[in-house]
């Protein structure tokens, strides 16, 4: 999946109004939060078909760990 | 484990929920931001909830809801064989609801009588109950009732209960006719090495909820209901799409051949995402609780009472959560009555 698609959907994701880039720490967004981080084991569930442990989630530090466990290459 | 039934048939189902139903940016003004509520109302679709009013119990929606089926003449309480209340939220340790439940709706003596203490799979749970029992009652009927008030066991002091628990009751009456055509096909499948994801820690005979002097509960996390978010979702996207496959294969049929699937309404995300891995159209899969909240083991006929029929040909129940437990029915042939929402 191109980068710039993955930056769309989770910008559509989080309902956040940053601009997010691979290096975006997610402790800087304040929309990341519970509900953010269900929608994305959704969204790689349903568009990646992707089933994600959720400590992998949890232990991602930046949008680009989010992009590489989306099945991205980072 | 997977059972087919014949002759079995759902008759009527009816629910009831709150009078008060409260907009979500309301029930969260002590927690967020007005911002942060709408945005939890977007996430979840959930825009408003039924909460019950001070001194309602899950009792009095099932009762509610048993009294409209009977007063309106889709069911009689003397063809009542048996009463099974559904439900995570009893009124007392003892007696059982179901009994109580027999008195106050002036049910035959001779009613069997119990409760099942589960949640979100409760409902089809009830109708694999109903469709073991039916063919020893000799002809009577089994009233399947229940629901769940958990809004009440949601922490106050954070938003991921409060935002989405809602208060509901319901009834529904089965019978068993000779008419083979009518199909009831389950899959039941348990997985208690996962129970801590979905718990109620305390209120149980292993942790009594702590009071102060005046008996109010405290503000201890393990007074209040617990849920791994993140995990139960993990466990919704994949164990629950495989068992419903796998009751597909049994019965030989596949998604596409779903008239309609009224499954357990968790939030809007997680209905939508199953439709999704199922290989449905989301109008074959509906969200129908935007207005109340998930409502547990009440919200798969609060769901069939907002759709208010039911279209010919296969419809897919399937409830799932708390256990953990996934529990899912393939209906075929029933002929179904349905009553609207009513409110207490």
């Amino acid at each position: 999946m191109e980068k710039e698609l993955f930056l769309e959907k989770l910008t559509e994701l989080t309902d956040t109004e940053m601009d997010l880039n691979m290096d975006t720490r997610l402790e800087d967004i304040e929309e990341w939060d519970s509900l953010s981080f269900v929608a994305f084991l959704a969204m790689c569930s349903t568009s990646f078909d992707k089933t994600l442990n959720p400590q992998d989630v949890k232990a991602a530090q930046t949008v680009g760990d989010l992009y590489a466990l989306a099945g991205g290459c980072n | 484990m997977q059972a087919a039934f014949s002759g079995i048939n759902l008759d009527c189902v009816t629910a009831t929920v709150s009078s008060d139903i409260v907009p979500v940016p309301v029930r969260l003004a002590d927690l967020v931001t007005e911002h942060k509520a709408i945005r939890l109302q977007k996430g979840t679709g959930f825009t408003s909830l039924s909460i019950a009013r001070p001194g309602v119990c899950t009792s009095d929606y099932a009762c509610e809801s048993a009294d409209r089926l009977f007063e309106s003449g889709l069911a009689s309480r003397t063809e009542i064989g048996a009463v099974i209340f559904v439900s995570q939220t009893h009124d007392y340790y003892f007696p059982s609801t179901s009994h109580l439940l027999q008195g106050r709706l002036h049910l035959p003596a001779d009613t069997v009588a119990f409760d099942v203490g589960m949640g979100c799979s409760g409902f089809v749970y009830g109708l694999y109950l109903s469709a073991c029992l039916l063919p020893s009652l000799g002809g009577r009927k089994v009233l399947l009732c229940g629901g769940d008030t958990t809004s009440k066991l949601a922490y106050p002091m954070e938003t991921q209960s409060r935002a989405i628990m809602g208060d509901c009751g319901f009834a529904a009456v089965l019978s068993r006719t000779e008419k083979s055509h009518k199909e009831m096909r389950f899959l039941i499948q348990a997985d208690g090495t996962r129970a801590d994801l979905l718990k109620m820690p305390r209120g149980g005979a292993r942790g009594v909820r702590t009071t102060d002097a005046s008996g109010n509960i405290l503000m201890e996390r393990e007074n209040f209901s617990y849920m791994d978010g993140a995990a139960v979702m993990a466990f919704t996207l994949k164990d629950v799409p495989a068992s419903i496959n796998e009751l597909l294969a049994g019965s030989g049929q596949a998604a596409g051949d779903i008239a309609l699937g009224v499954i357990h309404q968790p939030n809007r995300m997680t209905v939508e995402a199953l439709a999704d891995k199922l290989g449905m159209e989301r109008e074959r899969l509906p969200f129908t609780a935007g207005k109340y909240g998930n409502t547990a083991s009440a919200s798969i006929p609060l769901g069939i009472a907002c759709l208010g029929s039911l279209p010919e040909g296969t419809i897919l129940f399937s409830g799932f959560g708390v256990g953990l437990s996934i529990a899912s029915c393939l209906m075929t042939g029933s002929e179904t009555q349905i009553l609207p929402v009513g409110s207490l």
